[in-house]
């Protein structure tokens, strides 16, 4: 049994917890102004907003139902664009996408309203910028996206939250009907029903097994990870931080204490998934998924990361056996990653390239530690993804690296020494020529140019 | 004016197939395609599908009632595979069950037994095979013999460009529900209601009558959805047909990658001749269209890419050839732009590469070129308009692009890694089917009693705004609100024998259409009025909902009148047929007049380079179209932009690559196959420039179709970025082909590179 506000409706449904939500909402309740684009969370057509009762009130973030659970909303505000306005009117954004012609066939375009207006619900300041950062996971093969930005503009150029009264203000102009000020405590009410998980699956933020095995899980229960409280910290200590599985990539873009630590990860992580994913996807997931190019893993061995695993520690770079191998077995279950603060001076410079810079699987991925004085590199440690079986760390360039005067001449040995330290193999992100060229392209990158660029 | 469905679509109100409520007793559909690109079936095992629960029905080949031949052109495809298999993805079987899960699982147990042929994946190798669709054709004009002799310089080479997968975000639906006698209703997500219906009744042996297809609106089509709608359709259809239930078909985003076509891949020879300025004398070039494995629309899409084989240049002596390739991929078929931007890219490449070996430069080349008023095209028809010319040099003074090929200059010397390019596209795109007897549209509008209209075209709203157009030019000959009138569905029952909405032609055929039986209406409504009035008709006129004797209001109002010529027994509701005038195309010669007349316009593009990572941005476009007189100029710049955009994509991040050993697509999801995002998307301006006007009853009330030429000015973005390399390395050798992606720009780059 699931209960949760559909909208404005109590709603207790009984039906497996691994159910997509897409599914129930556009069959169920029929709403079906929630479209079905792809179902890999890659076009965003189904994008809906979720609300969890959390520390500070409701926490709203915008998630592809395709890839929600239904086990996920349990307890939880479930919006969907016919829940963002109870009559004839249209919200800020509706209105502005239609004054604009930033609505063609429609098909992408609820979607983009629940992008919107979940990051209205769910962003610390909402800002023109944020407004199109949300949009990140949203596909439209109409309008260019030249209206689209012009309709979102129109909006945020006159936009402003009254502090501490979020619901409110987004009531008061007209961005969310007025039922939403009520939810806090209805969600309070709901009745308390629980799925005894019967299936022997662990499923995390979902966001890559239910790519693959949607139909597979749509009649299980599976135990979620996201529930246990004791997998979602990030915190620091004698020098260490450890991150819980269970946290996201939206938590971790989020946290003050990392953005210290790692000034540049924050921009980075926009280049990994988007922002639908992000709300879903977990450092852990990231990391067990094995892929050979998963983006968390490559900059985690380049901080020296290791992981908890039962009562064990293991080093990242050893947890990685071969091609989806993980020294790990069935029933065992990631439960932190972590790493020693780097020293101050140091920089963390990450670099992607796919063949769309943001949403995209990267042909390589790389991410370099190091720390350089009057042009001489201090310890470096470098990694990458793309070129084996695994994330890699690169040991032997990184050790050839450490010490050295920066130079041509540094560069290029250092290249040398990493095309001997890999194997990429020829597939759909790139031929192995290219990504060996590519990772010694960002090689020098991350020693010329510095973190980030 | 707006994009009236919009309204909908924010709210997310709006209907597409998918959405409709189905009826009781519905069957889901799910179709079992063939697994290997080429092979003969030895044995198809249908027993244990047939078996699993829920299952009502498998049909396969031989149940089909009628002819399995879904042919449109060239009658060479069928509905369900029968011994041979020629394309991964194939239907072969579908499966009917209760639920879409029970049929999809029971789609898994089909067992199909195929001795495997060769796949061709190249249309060269096909050409070698000598297997083509239909014969070769050529358009040529001038003696390019003699004139290549002539040359100051002669440059050959080849150049490709890949597919392009259509990715509407609807994939292609179906619900077709029984009617009694026989009949069927079929809702489509189809560009061709009457495709849809032809083909069904010829699939099922009954007459054209029985069967009434309906559209709504499709999410997104692009071309994707002309021909290949046609066969999950009538699937849908042969379903109802055989169990008497409804039927829903709805395909997977991955099914519809893989099993349906793309824009063609081609690939080119070709010849320019340039005398010592650059102007050119002589143009050769062969176009080897990877037809896919079956007709479907490559024939016509050959023939535009000969119609455009010189883009928007004059050239006196021109050899151009297209070749049909029959390979073993899903049918290729129509997208945006329909084999001109093929014929385009190869121009330019042509032409950049004479650039690059004269030292002329390439905007030289292209600007002494351009067309001229009272040139002739090589298949007889003269450019009358100055289109071509005039938005160059409008591109040129709005992008400022000497100032700002100074300011590249500038910043590419002080950038190590970081540089920047700018090109200049300019487009020339004709407008008409180039299947003469395709050019003709119908419309029947209905005046009810209370004043509201109701209006039926064969026009399909795709998110084009067709239907917005239209309403606009309605509720301007009747001068009333535009919210008084309402563009019903396309339907086959009220316009029948539609052509497709495509070649970017809908809004002009079928807004005249529209037109003309408004002022059928009108006519007669005035008729009324003068007798109400007791004045001469032709002093009479409506405005602003009112009847006007001369410059003075009547006291008759719209609806009054309205209701008056009713209670005078007054046929509120007309009919009306519009066909395009003054075209013409003698196959036999190649010579003719194909259209109505041309679109132009000229695009600047701006991107920069990390030529380092091998990474591009596209910074800005700014165009320069000419539309003529602008009837919505929202929806106008929404079709440029959008267009734009997808045109890019076909020569940056959009690759389509098959696996040559066994024919099977590597990017069959979202996660392979990468479309611009909103971060890609670049700053776009744009001038629209009224240009040339149209005679009477072409285009609607003097504007220009819009849907396709915008697409080709995405062509820029390549040769821009061609610039920027080439600014980092000089002595840089393009093999032109698209798309360019950050893998094929690094190696491009470093090609012969020791670091």
């Amino acid at each position: 049994m699931i209960s949760f506000l559909c909208n404005n409706s109590e709603t207790t449904v009984d039906c497996a917890e691994g159910l997509p939500v897409l599914d129930w909402i556009r069959s169920q309740p029929h709403l079906p102004g929630t479209k079905e684009g792809c179902r890999e969370g890659d076009c965003g057509a189904c994008t809906v907003v979720v609300g969890r009762p959390g520390a500070h009130g409701v926490e709203y973030s915008a998630v592809c139902s395709c890839l929600l659970p239904m086990g996920e909303i349990n307890g939880c505000h479930l919006v969907t664009i016919e829940g963002l306005t109870t009559g004839d009117e249209l919200t800020p954004f509706q209105q502005s996408f239609y004054s604009e012609g930033a609505s063609q066939c429609g098909f992408c375009t609820p979607g983009m309203i629940m992008s919107l207006t979940g990051n209205l619900l769910g962003t610390e300041r909402p800002s023109s910028s944020t407004a199109m950062e949300s949009l990140d996971g949203n596909i439209c093969r109409c309008t260019g996206y030249v209206a689209v930005k012009r309709a979102v503009d129109n909006v945020m150029n006159r936009f402003s939250l009254k502090s501490g009264q979020r619901i409110e203000s987004l009531i008061e102009d007209g961005h969310i009907p007025p039922y939403f000020s009520t939810v806090e405590e209805r969600l309070k009410q709901l009745p308390s029903v629980t799925t005894p998980n019967t299936d022997s699956i662990a499923v995390a933020g979902g966001t890559d097994i239910y790519v693959r095995s949607s139909e597979k899980l749509s009649g299980k229960n599976p135990e979620f990870l996201t529930r246990r409280d004791d997998l979602k910290f990030i915190r620091k200590s004698n020098g260490t931080v450890e991150i819980g599985a269970a946290v996201t990539l939206k938590q971790l873009r989020e946290s003050q204490m990392l953005a210290e630590i790692l000034p540049g990860l924050k921009d980075f992580l926009l280049k990994v998934s988007s922002t639908q994913i992000r709300s879903r996807a977990t450092v852990g997931g990231n990391i067990v998924n094995a892929s050979p190019i998963a983006d968390m893993a490559v900059i985690l061995l380049a901080l020296d990361a290791a992981v908890a695993v039962s009562e064990r520690s293991i080093p990242l770079h050893r947890f990685y056996l071969g091609y989806k191998k993980l020294d790990m077995s069935s029933g065992e279950i990631l439960t932190a990653v972590s790493f020693p603060v780097p020293d101050s001076g140091s920089v963390l410079s990450s670099l992607k390239v796919s063949k769309r810079e943001f949403l995209d699987i990267a042909s390589v991925n790389s991410s370099m530690l190091f720390t350089v004085e009057k042009g001489v590199l201090g310890s470096v440690r470098l990694s990458a993804g793309g070129v084996a079986p695994v994330p890699l760390l690169l040991e032997k360039t990184g050790a050839f690296l450490s010490g050295k005067t920066i130079s041509e001449e540094t560069i290029n040995t250092a290249c040398a020494i990493a095309v001997d330290e890999i194997a990429p193999i020829s597939d759909i992100r790139g031929s192995s020529e290219y990504k060996t060229q590519l990772l010694k392209a960002q090689i020098r990158a991350h020693i010329t140019r510095g973190p980030n660029r | 004016m707006k994009h009236f469905d919009a309204k909908l679509h924010v709210k997310g109100k709006s209907v597409f197939t998918a959405d409709i409520p189905v009826p009781e007793g519905t069957l889901y559909a799910a179709v079992f395609v063939s697994p290997c690109a080429h092979g003969n079936i030895l044995e198809l095992d249908t027993a244990k599908a047939l078996a699993s629960p829920g299952v009502v029905r498998v049909v396969t080949a031989e149940q089909i009632p009628g002819e399995n031949e879904i042919g449109n052109i060239v009658m060479d495809e069928p509905l369900l595979a029968e011994n041979t298999v020629h394309f991964t993805g194939e239907p072969v079987a579908v499966v009917l069950a209760e639920t879409r899960l029970q049929a999809y699982n029971a789609v898994k147990l089909i067992s199909m037994t195929v001795q495997e042929l060769h796949p061709v994946t190249d249309p060269r190798e096909a050409a070698r095979l000598g297997d083509f669709i239909v014969p070769p054709r050529t358009f040529s004009c001038g003696d390019t013999k003699k004139a290549f002799d002539e040359c100051s310089y002669v440059v050959e080479g080849t150049a490709e460009s890949g597919g392009q997968e259509h990715l509407y975000l609807e994939t292609q639906s179906t619900l077709c529900v029984p009617q009694e006698g026989g009949a069927l209703h079929i809702t489509s997500s189809t560009q061709s209601p009457s495709y849809v219906q032809k083909i069904a009744a010829r699939v099922l042996g009954i007459p054209i009558h029985l069967i009434q297809v309906d559209v709504l609106r499709l999410g997104g089509a692009f071309g994707g959805k002309e021909d290949q709608a046609t066969p999950w359709a009538v699937m849908a259809a042969l379903g109802s047909h055989l169990t008497g239930r409804p039927v829903k078909l709805v395909l997977t985003r991955h099914e519809d990658l893989v099993n349906t076509g793309k824009r063609h891949p081609y690939s080119y020879d070709y010849k320019i001749g340039l005398d010592s300025q650059g102007k050119i004398l002589a143009w050769k070039v062969d176009y080897y269209q990877n037809s896919g494995a079956v007709s479907d629309l490559s024939t016509a899409i050959l023939e535009r890419s000969l119609f455009h084989s010189t883009g928007s240049y004059f050239i006196p002596n021109v050899v151009a050839t297209g070749y049909c390739c029959r390979t073993n991929l899903a049918p290729n078929t129509a997208f945006r732009g329909f084999g001109g931007p093929q014929a385009m890219f190869v121009m330019e490449a042509a032409i950049h590469k004479a650039a690059m070996e004269t030292g002329i430069p390439v905007e030289t080349i292209q600007r002494i070129n351009l067309l001229k008023p009272g040139n002739t095209f090589p298949y007889g028809m003269e450019y009358t308009a100055n289109e071509a010319r005039s938005s160059w040099k409008l591109a040129e003074r709005f992008a400022k692009t000497d100032q700002k090929r100074s300011a590249i200059i500038e910043f590419n010397s002080s950038s190590r890694y970081m540089k920047k390019g700018i090109s200049m596209m300019p487009v020339c795109f004709g407008i008409s089917f180039t299947t003469t007897f395709l050019n003709q549209a119908s419309a029947l509008v209905h005046v009810y009693t209370d004043g509201s209209v109701g209006i039926s075209t064969g026009a399909v709203e795709m998110g084009q705004g067709v239907n917005s157009r239209i309403r606009q030019v309605v509720s301007e000959v009747f001068s009333i609100p535009v919210e008084q009138t309402r563009v019903e569905s396309t339907n086959t029952s009220r316009t029948a024998n539609t052509s497709p909405t495509a070649a970017s032609s809908a809004a002009d055929m079928n807004g005249n259409a529209a037109l003309a039986a408004c002022r059928e209406i009108k006519g007669r409504l005035l008729k009324t009025a003068a007798a109400e009035l007791g004045c001469a008709q032709d002093k009479l006129n409506l405005r602003n909902s009112s009847v006007w004797n001369g410059t003075t209001r009547t006291d008759l109002t719209w609806n009054q009148l309205v209701t008056k010529a009713y209670m005078s027994r007054t046929d509120l509701s007309s009919h009306a047929h519009y066909a395009t005038p003054g075209i013409y195309f003698d196959k036999t010669t190649e010579k003719g007049k194909p259209f109505a007349y041309h679109v132009a316009g000229t695009a600047v593009t701006e991107v920069t380079v990390d030529c380092l990572l091998g990474t591009y941005r596209i910074d800005r476009v700014s165009i320069v179209h000419h539309g003529g007189k602008q009837l919505n100029s929202l929806l106008d710049r929404g079709q440029v932009e959008g267009a734009l955009l997808q045109g890019i994509g076909w020569v940056t991040m959009e690759q389509l690559d098959w696996n040559t050993e066994n024919g099977r697509l590597l990017a069959d999801s979202l996660a392979t196959y990468k479309v611009p995002d909103i971060n890609f998307a670049p700053d776009v301006d744009i001038v629209f420039a009224e240009g040339e006007v149209l005679p009477d009853g072409v285009g609607l009330k003097g504007s220009k179709a819009i849907g396709e030429p915008p697409f080709m000015y995405g062509i820029g973005a390549w040769f821009a970025i061609a610039s920027a390399m080439k600014s980092y390395r000089p002595d840089i050798s393009f093999d032109y082909v698209a798309p360019m992606t950050p893998e094929r720009l690094l190696m491009t780059l470093t090609a012969g590179n020791k670091s």
